[in-house]
């Protein structure tokens, strides 16, 4: 008579866990090389030796027993579940050969539920190829099981398999790591409470809800919620399955640099040749500068034309709606503010859109992931973790999430210094400025007979941005010294063609929400600020006209001129002219006048708003003149003069000066908020605006001064 | 017709405020479950 034992099947994404399936099982299932093909439980027999018979269950992919979706938790319910009939005699683990060190973590945790396990090693025909060679015997050792190399396309390895899986009894079920160094206290108690239970087990059950609350898990589950055994908050647990990932990891660390050996020289595949150049510490710097040097050249080439066409679209927008629409000061608050505040911020669209789709290239093609390991080399020597890296490059589009992204950073310290340098980072907010100003500073001029000087100021921008913040890492670093590392794990993907629909829709994903979201702010303000700039009291306001013509009574003085004059002198004697003026003395030594003054104070709300808010006042004052109604931000910008020193305001001292201000200025009310959140606390939002404030002011200063 | 537009800008100017005060003092709170964009290397 044949007995039957029910196999799990379980392992990360993409480890070729529905092959193996197929192979043992010899259904017919569909196989993809994407993660969470396999949806829903699937089952299947196999034939073992001596009349014995294996139900298999192929269980969802999932990274680790910490799940957070409902697929993954199909996994956890089945494991931590003894009284289902599903339950396993022996759960076969599968890895890839080439990601062993994450695919371990999974393994680890459920040798350590006391389950007998068995570890595939799956795709064991690339072994040679990549030239790694793996101590099988020694690390069936120090891992207590039985490991089986197999290559689940190529057939190989399945009997040996079908063999080891017949011999579940013999398996040993000794836990890989003791998991009461997680919280030696806590997990002290739970034991006293529940003696004769699985330490790990209990682990698992109370740390789910964390994750993903709605799981059966049985009787245990039930008894232990029951039982009131909550003395953690769901933030401390947290941090605990961090601490449980990094101990994991360092045994697991520990165990590979045992048995594995990659020999890099002599890899044959293209992955390692590419990674040999790309991954080198002279050459990989060099390819990853000139990587750069291509992007911001192509986003000044290929956006040229769109951003002219959308400039003169807004510009005569304007002018058609002050014309069609009937008069009034609803009608100009549109023509004069709405639209001009809007065009601002759109005709950024095309370069924003530019850089989007070459991140969104480099993410899917796998060159970003060489890029974070090249970076960790320079984060380590300025006292930041390899972690940090994720969130310093993620800045480069907001802040915001990158903020959010520390959160995998175990170390306080290295956390909250991570939090602290983050907004140095050049965000797509800065990218506006900064465009306008090079535009009307930086000379046209090639350099190296092909690189264009915007760009490659552009380019050096960015990475003034990174440097700033490593170097206020090093410098926080020491004001408060770092006495842990946390560890880094990263998966190297395999170099692939980006796929063009994954790339399109991260670009209009990206640019929608900074337009959408810079547009509504902007929107808000241009409306505060045309009002502010066409209403005022006093005099000189309201009498605005006949003062102006009194000075001019009698100078042959065209009425264009005229009426030129009495829009400026309107607006700098209404409500928004009194605080620009009130601001000017502090904002004169950096080289700007009162506009650019108003500019900065309404920008500490959202850097972008800038260019719209310059965009709106320059409207205002010209809105009288029909010919300077349909030209364009850019041209109005170029013909300001300054008050003091005659001559065009934006000059390359004002306009270096301009720049240095906002790559160091903390100009984000939304990133703020969420450093108050993530540091549960207003002193460090607080002292990251004072300082980042201090600097730029400081920075800005230096340079109009050195350089006019 | 001068009234209407008077009415339509205080209106503007009013909501403009209003929410700029939200969203200053007010911020929207972000989903605590999500590590950010992409893959936080939590799991």
């Amino acid at each position: 008579m044949s007995r039957s034992i029910n196999v799990a099947l379980i392992g990360n994404p993409n480890t070729g866990k529905t092959s193996l399936f197929n192979r043992l099982t010899g259904l017919n299932q569909k196989v993809g090389n994407y993660p969470g093909i396999t949806v829903e439980k699937k089952e299947g027999l196999c034939k073992l030796d001596r009349g014995l018979k294996a139900h298999i269950l192929d269980l969802p992919g999932t990274y680790s027993l910490n799940t957070s979706s409902l697929d993954e938790s199909v996994v956890v319910e089945t494991l931590l579940n003894k009284n289902s009939k599903d339950f396993p005699d022996v759960a076969v683990v599968i890895s890839d050969i080439e990601n062993l060190k994450r695919n371990l973590l999974l393994f680890t945790q459920i040798k350590d539920l006391e389950i007998p396990a068995i570890l595939v090693i799956n795709m064991a025909d690339r072994m040679q190829r990549k030239a790694i060679t793996l101590d099988i015997e020694l690390m069936e050792k120090e891992l207590n099981t039985r490991v089986v190399l197999v290559s689940a396309r190529k057939n190989q390895g399945i009997n040996a398999l079908k063999e080891a899986i017949s011999q579940y009894k013999t398996l040993k079920t000794e836990p890989c790591v003791n998991s009461s160094v997680i919280d030696p206290e806590y997990f002290s108690r739970l034991s006293k409470v529940y003696p004769n239970q699985q330490l790990y087990k209990l682990w698992l059950v109370i740390t789910q809800d964390v994750n993903f609350g709605k799981v059966d898990r049985g009787r245990d589950y039930e008894k232990l919620k029951s039982s009131n055994f909550s003395v953690k908050s769901e933030e401390d647990l947290k941090k605990l399955q961090h601490k449980e990932t990094v101990v994991r990891y360092q045994f697991i660390n520990g165990l590979l640099k045992k048995v594995l050996h990659v020999d890099t020289v002599h890899a044959k595949d293209l992955r390692s040749k590419l990674d040999r150049i790309l991954l080198h510490k002279v050459w990989g710097y060099l390819i990853f500068f000139f990587v750069l040097l291509l992007i911001f050249q192509a986003i000044y080439d290929w956006s040229e034309y769109p951003m002219d066409w959308i400039d003169q679209a807004f510009a005569s927008l304007s002018q058609i709606t002050a014309e069609s629409l009937p008069d009034g000061p609803f009608t100009s608050l549109i023509a004069e503010g709405i639209i001009p505040g809007l065009g601002g911020i759109v005709i950024f669209i095309p370069q924003i859109a530019f850089l989007f789709l070459f991140i969104a290239l480099l993410e899917e093609s796998g060159y970003m992931s060489r890029v974070v390991f090249l970076m960790d080399h320079i984060m380590k020597k300025f006292g930041l973790s390899g972690k940090s890296v994720v969130p310093l490059i993620s800045g480069t589009a907001c802040a915001i999430p990158a903020v959010m992204a520390t959160r995998n950073i175990e170390d306080w310290k290295e956390r909250l210094i991570t939090i602290l340098v983050v907004p140095f980072t050049t965000c797509s907010a800065r990218l506006p400025v900064y465009l306008i100003i090079i535009a009307l500073v930086i000379p046209d001029q090639d350099i190296w007979w092909f690189f264009d000087l915007k760009a490659l100021t552009l380019m050096l921008l960015y990475l003034l941005g990174f440097a700033a913040a490593i170097v206020s890492a090093w410098v926080l670093n020491k004001i408060l010294p770092i006495k842990r590392k946390s560890f880094f794990v990263m998966e190297m993907p395999a170099y692939k063609l980006p796929m063009f629909k994954n790339v399109l829709i991260t670009v209009i994903e990206k640019t929608k929400s900074f337009v959408l979201g810079a547009g509504k702010i902007i929107m808000a303000i241009s409306i505060v600020l045309w009002i502010l700039a066409s209403y005022g009291v006093g005099d000189k306001f309201n009498n605005a006209e006949s003062i102006v013509k009194e000075q001019y009574a009698g100078q042959d003085v065209e009425d264009k001129i005229i009426e030129q004059k009495i829009a400026s002198h309107k607006l700098e004697h209404s409500f928004i002219g009194y605080i620009g003026k009130a601001i000017e003395p502090a904002v004169r030594p950096l080289g700007y006048d009162w506009k650019i003054g108003i500019a900065i104070v309404s920008s500490f709300a959202a850097r972008e708003v800038f260019v719209g808010t310059l965009a709106t006042i320059y409207s205002v004052e010209n809105i009288k003149d029909e010919d300077k109604m349909n030209e364009t931000i850019k041209n109005r910008m170029r013909a300001e003069v300054n008050p003091i020193l005659g001559g065009p305001l934006f000059t390359f001292a004002s306009g270096i000066s301009l720049i240095l201000f906002y790559a160091f200025a903390m100009q984000c009310m939304s990133t703020l908020a969420i450093v108050k959140r993530e540091t549960n606390s207003w002193k460090w939002p607080a002292i990251q605006f004072t300082a980042m404030t201090i600097i730029a002011y400081f920075a800005a200063l230096g340079a109009f001064q050195i350089l006019k | 017709m001068i009234y209407l537009q008077y009415i339509l800008l205080a209106i503007a100017a009013v909501g403009a405020v209003l929410w700029l005060f939200r969203k200053s003092f007010f911020p929207k709170k972000y989903d605590s479950g999500n590590c950010g964009d992409g893959d936080c290397g939590c799991h």
